[in-house]
Protein backbone atom coordinates (compact mmCIF):
# COMPACT_ATOMS: atom_id res chain seq x y z
CA UNK A 1 0.00 0.00 0.00
CA UNK A 2 1.06 3.45 -0.83
CA UNK A 3 1.62 6.06 1.90
CA UNK A 4 -1.47 7.72 0.18
CA UNK A 5 -3.65 4.86 1.31
CA UNK A 6 -2.49 4.67 4.94
CA UNK A 7 -3.21 8.45 5.23
CA UNK A 8 -6.56 7.95 4.07
CA UNK A 9 -6.72 5.51 6.56
CA UNK A 10 -5.31 7.19 8.98
CA UNK A 11 -7.92 9.97 8.90
CA UNK A 12 -10.99 7.69 8.69
CA UNK A 13 -10.10 6.10 12.10
CA UNK A 14 -9.78 9.35 13.48
CA UNK A 15 -13.07 10.40 12.45
CA UNK A 16 -15.26 7.77 13.25
CA UNK A 17 -12.81 7.28 16.78
CA UNK A 18 -14.12 11.21 17.61
CA UNK A 19 -17.34 11.04 16.67
CA UNK A 20 -17.86 8.21 18.78
CA UNK A 21 -16.10 9.21 21.50
CA UNK A 22 -17.29 13.11 21.59
CA UNK A 23 -20.18 13.91 23.87
CA UNK A 24 -20.56 16.92 21.64
CA UNK A 25 -20.75 17.97 18.11
CA UNK A 26 -18.23 21.05 19.19
CA UNK A 27 -15.91 18.63 20.43
CA UNK A 28 -16.17 16.19 17.70
CA UNK A 29 -15.22 19.05 14.65
CA UNK A 30 -12.41 20.42 16.88
CA UNK A 31 -10.89 17.42 17.54
CA UNK A 32 -11.66 15.91 13.17
CA UNK A 33 -9.76 19.88 12.58
CA UNK A 34 -6.91 18.52 14.51
CA UNK A 35 -6.87 15.27 12.42
CA UNK A 36 -7.39 17.13 9.11
CA UNK A 37 -4.41 18.86 9.77
CA UNK A 38 -2.02 16.43 10.64
CA UNK A 39 -2.88 14.46 7.47
CA UNK A 40 -2.02 17.60 5.90
CA UNK A 41 1.19 17.66 7.66
CA UNK A 42 2.51 14.39 7.24
CA UNK A 43 1.08 13.88 3.58
CA UNK A 44 2.92 17.13 2.28
CA UNK A 45 4.32 15.48 -0.39
CA UNK A 46 2.38 12.00 -0.09
CA UNK A 47 -0.91 13.26 -1.29
CA UNK A 48 -2.14 14.44 -4.81
CA UNK A 49 -2.65 18.44 -5.09
CA UNK A 50 -6.43 17.61 -5.62
CA UNK A 51 -6.58 15.74 -2.61
CA UNK A 52 -4.35 18.45 -0.25
CA UNK A 53 -7.14 21.20 -1.72
CA UNK A 54 -10.07 18.46 -0.59
CA UNK A 55 -8.36 18.68 2.84
CA UNK A 56 -7.58 22.54 2.86
CA UNK A 57 -11.14 23.30 2.18
CA UNK A 58 -12.63 20.70 5.03
CA UNK A 59 -9.65 22.28 6.95
CA UNK A 60 -10.78 26.26 6.50
CA UNK A 61 -14.33 25.17 6.81
CA UNK A 62 -14.15 23.88 10.00
CA UNK A 63 -11.88 26.66 11.27
CA UNK A 64 -14.61 28.47 10.22
CA UNK A 65 -16.84 26.49 12.65
CA UNK A 66 -14.07 26.40 15.24
CA UNK A 67 -14.06 30.49 15.66
CA UNK A 68 -17.66 30.01 15.48
CA UNK A 69 -17.62 27.56 18.67
CA UNK A 70 -15.14 30.14 20.31
CA UNK A 71 -17.30 33.00 19.70
CA UNK A 72 -20.79 31.56 21.27
CA UNK A 73 -18.56 30.31 24.40
CA UNK A 74 -17.32 34.30 25.07
CA UNK A 75 -20.30 35.29 24.33
CA UNK A 76 -21.89 33.16 27.07
CA UNK A 77 -19.34 33.66 29.48
CA UNK A 78 -19.88 37.51 29.07
CA UNK A 79 -23.66 36.98 29.66
CA UNK B 1 -12.01 5.44 -4.47
CA UNK B 2 -12.61 8.46 -6.46
CA UNK B 3 -15.93 10.51 -7.47
CA UNK B 4 -18.11 7.10 -6.42
CA UNK B 5 -17.08 6.96 -2.88
CA UNK B 6 -17.08 10.35 -2.56
CA UNK B 7 -20.76 10.33 -3.34
CA UNK B 8 -21.23 7.87 -1.65
CA UNK B 9 -20.02 9.20 1.60
CA UNK B 10 -21.59 12.21 1.40
CA UNK B 11 -24.99 11.03 0.57
CA UNK B 12 -24.55 8.24 3.90
CA UNK B 13 -23.46 11.35 5.97
CA UNK B 14 -26.84 13.47 5.21
CA UNK B 15 -28.91 10.54 5.85
CA UNK B 16 -26.45 9.51 9.12
CA UNK B 17 -27.09 13.32 10.06
CA UNK B 18 -30.42 13.72 9.02
CA UNK B 19 -31.68 10.12 11.29
CA UNK B 20 -29.15 11.30 14.49
CA UNK B 21 -30.97 14.83 14.59
CA UNK B 22 -34.38 13.10 14.49
CA UNK B 23 -33.53 10.74 17.25
CA UNK B 24 -31.61 12.75 19.23
CA UNK B 25 -28.38 10.58 18.73
CA UNK B 26 -25.29 12.23 19.37
CA UNK B 27 -23.17 9.41 18.08
CA UNK B 28 -24.78 9.34 14.66
CA UNK B 29 -24.69 12.87 13.73
CA UNK B 30 -21.08 12.87 14.39
CA UNK B 31 -20.94 10.04 12.45
CA UNK B 32 -22.81 11.60 9.29
CA UNK B 33 -20.77 15.00 9.31
CA UNK B 34 -17.59 12.74 9.83
CA UNK B 35 -18.77 11.07 6.75
CA UNK B 36 -19.29 13.82 4.71
CA UNK B 37 -15.97 15.51 5.68
CA UNK B 38 -14.68 11.79 4.59
CA UNK B 39 -16.50 12.19 1.23
CA UNK B 40 -14.97 15.91 0.18
CA UNK B 41 -11.58 14.13 0.87
CA UNK B 42 -12.68 10.77 -1.01
CA UNK B 43 -13.93 12.68 -4.03
CA UNK B 44 -10.38 14.43 -5.03
CA UNK B 45 -8.94 10.48 -4.60
CA UNK B 46 -7.87 9.36 -8.02
CA UNK B 47 -10.04 6.51 -8.92
CA UNK B 48 -9.87 2.73 -10.49
CA UNK B 49 -9.06 3.60 -13.76
CA UNK B 50 -5.54 4.77 -13.03
CA UNK B 51 -2.74 3.86 -15.34
CA UNK B 52 -0.46 0.28 -14.55
CA UNK B 53 2.37 0.90 -13.32
CA UNK B 54 3.62 -0.87 -16.80
CA UNK B 55 2.14 2.02 -19.14
CA UNK B 56 5.21 3.87 -17.84
CA UNK B 57 7.62 1.72 -18.90
CA UNK B 58 5.69 1.38 -22.03
CA UNK B 59 5.73 5.03 -22.30
CA UNK B 60 9.28 5.21 -21.07
CA UNK B 61 11.31 2.92 -23.40
CA UNK B 62 10.70 5.13 -26.81
CA UNK B 63 12.67 8.32 -25.20
CA UNK B 64 14.83 6.16 -22.85
CA UNK B 65 16.23 3.61 -26.47
CA UNK B 66 17.05 7.12 -28.41
CA UNK B 67 18.66 8.61 -25.53
CA UNK B 68 20.95 5.53 -25.06
CA UNK B 69 21.47 5.38 -28.88
CA UNK B 70 22.54 9.24 -28.45
CA UNK B 71 25.07 8.55 -25.65
CA UNK B 72 26.60 5.64 -27.24
CA UNK B 73 26.69 7.54 -30.83
CA UNK B 74 28.45 10.85 -28.95
CA UNK B 75 30.86 8.40 -27.19
CA UNK B 76 30.21 10.21 -23.99
CA UNK B 77 33.22 9.01 -21.76
CA UNK B 78 33.31 11.68 -18.72
CA UNK B 79 31.41 11.55 -15.55
CA UNK B 80 28.25 12.97 -14.93
CA UNK B 81 27.56 16.73 -13.31
CA UNK B 82 24.59 16.89 -11.49
CA UNK B 83 23.47 20.75 -11.58
CA UNK B 84 21.67 22.55 -9.01
CA UNK B 85 19.28 25.29 -10.60
CA UNK B 86 20.66 28.58 -11.14
CA UNK B 87 20.25 31.75 -13.45
CA UNK B 88 21.43 29.61 -16.70
CA UNK B 89 19.12 26.29 -15.89
CA UNK B 90 16.55 26.91 -13.81
CA UNK B 91 15.41 23.81 -13.70
CA UNK B 92 19.01 22.05 -12.75
CA UNK B 93 20.55 19.21 -15.13
CA UNK B 94 22.63 16.75 -15.90
CA UNK B 95 25.77 17.14 -17.71
CA UNK B 96 27.88 14.25 -19.60
CA UNK B 97 31.51 15.39 -21.04
CA UNK B 98 32.59 13.65 -23.70
CA UNK B 99 36.40 13.12 -22.23
CA UNK B 100 36.94 11.18 -19.13
CA UNK B 101 38.19 14.06 -17.92
CA UNK B 102 36.03 16.84 -18.96
CA UNK B 103 34.21 19.15 -16.88
CA UNK B 104 31.03 21.58 -17.41
CA UNK B 105 31.48 25.53 -17.69
CA UNK B 106 28.42 26.41 -15.96
CA UNK B 107 28.54 30.40 -17.26
CA UNK B 108 28.60 28.49 -21.02
CA UNK B 109 25.43 26.35 -20.42
CA UNK B 110 21.85 27.44 -21.44
CA UNK B 111 18.33 25.60 -21.15
CA UNK B 112 17.33 25.12 -25.45
CA UNK B 113 21.00 23.59 -25.70
CA UNK B 114 21.65 19.71 -25.97
CA UNK B 115 24.68 19.57 -27.49
CA UNK B 116 27.58 21.15 -26.71
CA UNK B 117 30.99 21.32 -28.80
CA UNK B 118 32.92 24.20 -26.81
CA UNK B 119 34.40 24.65 -23.81
CA UNK B 120 33.77 21.30 -23.35
CA UNK B 121 32.20 18.56 -25.71
CA UNK B 122 29.15 16.80 -24.41
CA UNK B 123 25.74 16.37 -23.77
CA UNK B 124 23.36 18.40 -21.48
CA UNK B 125 19.86 17.39 -20.34
CA UNK B 126 18.01 20.10 -19.28
CA UNK B 127 15.23 20.23 -17.89
CA UNK B 128 15.86 16.20 -17.33
CA UNK B 129 13.36 14.12 -17.71
CA UNK B 130 11.89 13.83 -14.98
CA UNK B 131 11.66 17.43 -13.80
CA UNK B 132 8.10 17.07 -13.20
CA UNK B 133 8.49 15.23 -10.26
CA UNK B 134 10.03 18.10 -8.44
CA UNK B 135 8.19 20.99 -9.85
CA UNK B 136 7.25 23.03 -7.38
CA UNK B 137 8.98 22.15 -4.51
CA UNK B 138 10.76 24.38 -2.95
CA UNK B 139 14.41 22.31 -3.04
CA UNK B 140 17.08 24.26 -2.93
CA UNK B 141 19.66 24.28 -0.21
CA UNK B 142 17.24 22.31 1.87
CA UNK B 143 19.76 19.58 2.81
CA UNK B 144 19.84 16.60 1.04
CA UNK B 145 17.86 14.58 4.23
CA UNK B 146 14.81 16.84 3.17
CA UNK B 147 15.44 16.63 -0.84
CA UNK B 148 15.77 12.90 -0.77
CA UNK B 149 12.65 12.71 1.64
CA UNK B 150 10.24 15.30 -0.85
CA UNK B 151 11.00 13.50 -3.85
CA UNK B 152 10.73 9.76 -2.41
CA UNK B 153 7.22 11.60 -1.14
CA UNK B 154 6.31 12.98 -4.52
CA UNK B 155 7.57 9.32 -6.40
CA UNK B 156 5.46 7.52 -3.94
CA UNK B 157 2.69 9.52 -4.79
CA UNK B 158 2.95 8.22 -8.49
CA UNK B 159 3.43 4.46 -7.60
CA UNK B 160 7.18 4.39 -7.60
CA UNK B 161 9.79 3.29 -4.74
CA UNK B 162 11.20 6.11 -2.63
CA UNK B 163 15.39 6.31 -3.08
CA UNK B 164 17.48 5.09 -0.30
CA UNK B 165 20.28 8.07 0.52
CA UNK B 166 23.01 8.02 2.96
CA UNK B 167 25.10 11.18 3.11
CA UNK B 168 28.67 11.12 4.52
CA UNK B 169 30.71 14.38 4.74
CA UNK B 170 30.92 14.95 0.85
CA UNK B 171 29.99 11.63 -0.22
CA UNK B 172 26.23 10.79 -1.18
CA UNK B 173 25.41 7.17 -2.06
CA UNK B 174 21.84 6.89 -3.48
CA UNK B 175 20.09 3.53 -3.96
CA UNK B 176 17.12 4.37 -6.49
CA UNK B 177 15.11 1.60 -8.71
CA UNK B 178 15.17 2.79 -12.76
CA UNK B 179 11.80 3.22 -14.09
CA UNK B 180 13.02 1.89 -17.87
CA UNK B 181 16.24 2.97 -18.45
CA UNK B 182 19.37 1.07 -17.21
CA UNK B 183 21.30 1.14 -19.82
CA UNK B 184 21.91 5.47 -19.79
CA UNK B 185 20.23 5.70 -16.36
CA UNK B 186 20.43 9.87 -16.75
CA UNK B 187 17.52 9.51 -19.15
CA UNK B 188 15.65 7.59 -16.57
CA UNK B 189 12.58 10.19 -15.32
CA UNK B 190 12.83 8.65 -11.56
CA UNK B 191 16.66 8.49 -11.76
CA UNK B 192 17.32 11.92 -12.81
CA UNK B 193 14.19 13.16 -10.69
CA UNK B 194 16.05 12.21 -7.16
CA UNK B 195 19.86 13.19 -8.63
CA UNK B 196 18.62 16.42 -9.39
CA UNK B 197 16.64 16.86 -6.53
CA UNK B 198 19.64 16.15 -4.69
CA UNK B 199 22.06 18.33 -6.21
CA UNK B 200 19.16 21.09 -5.37
CA UNK B 201 19.19 20.04 -1.90
CA UNK B 202 22.70 20.31 -1.30
CA UNK B 203 22.41 23.47 -3.46
CA UNK B 204 26.13 22.29 -5.33
CA UNK B 205 27.26 20.25 -8.06
CA UNK B 206 27.14 16.49 -7.70
CA UNK B 207 29.48 14.30 -9.40
CA UNK B 208 28.43 11.00 -10.11
CA UNK B 209 31.90 9.26 -9.17
CA UNK B 210 30.17 5.13 -9.61
CA UNK B 211 27.26 3.91 -11.45
CA UNK B 212 26.36 -0.22 -10.53
CA UNK B 213 23.38 -2.29 -9.65
CA UNK B 214 22.51 -3.56 -5.97
CA UNK B 215 19.73 -6.21 -5.93
CA UNK B 216 17.97 -4.75 -8.89
CA UNK B 217 18.44 -1.55 -7.76
CA UNK B 218 20.45 1.37 -9.21
CA UNK B 219 23.54 2.19 -6.83
CA UNK B 220 24.98 5.71 -7.17
CA UNK B 221 27.95 7.41 -5.73
CA UNK B 222 28.17 11.11 -5.92
CA UNK B 223 30.49 13.70 -4.66
CA UNK B 224 30.31 17.16 -3.75
CA UNK B 225 31.99 19.21 -6.07
CA UNK B 226 31.07 22.60 -4.77
CA UNK B 227 28.41 25.44 -5.14
CA UNK B 228 27.67 26.75 -8.71
CA UNK B 229 30.10 30.08 -8.28
CA UNK B 230 33.03 27.55 -8.48
CA UNK B 231 32.22 26.42 -11.77
CA UNK B 232 31.45 29.18 -13.47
Amino acid sequence: MAVRDYLIIFLGLWIVLSAVLSPSTEVFLTVVLIGLLITLEIGEFYLSEETKDGLKYSSYFLLLVFAVIVAMKVYEILK
Amino acid sequence: MGKVSGIFLTALGTVLWYAGGSSGNQTMVNLGIGSIILGIVAFSLPGWKCLPPEAGKVLGAGHCALFSNLASDLGLGGKAFVLPPYENLPRGGIFIPVSPRGSPNLGRLFEGRVLYSEPEPGLLLSPVPGWRFIDGLELLGSGVGYAASAVSGVLDRFGFPGAKVFEEDDAVEVYVKASCCKEFPYADPVVSAVLVALASGAGEVLVVEEVGEVKGHLKLLLRKAGGVEKWL
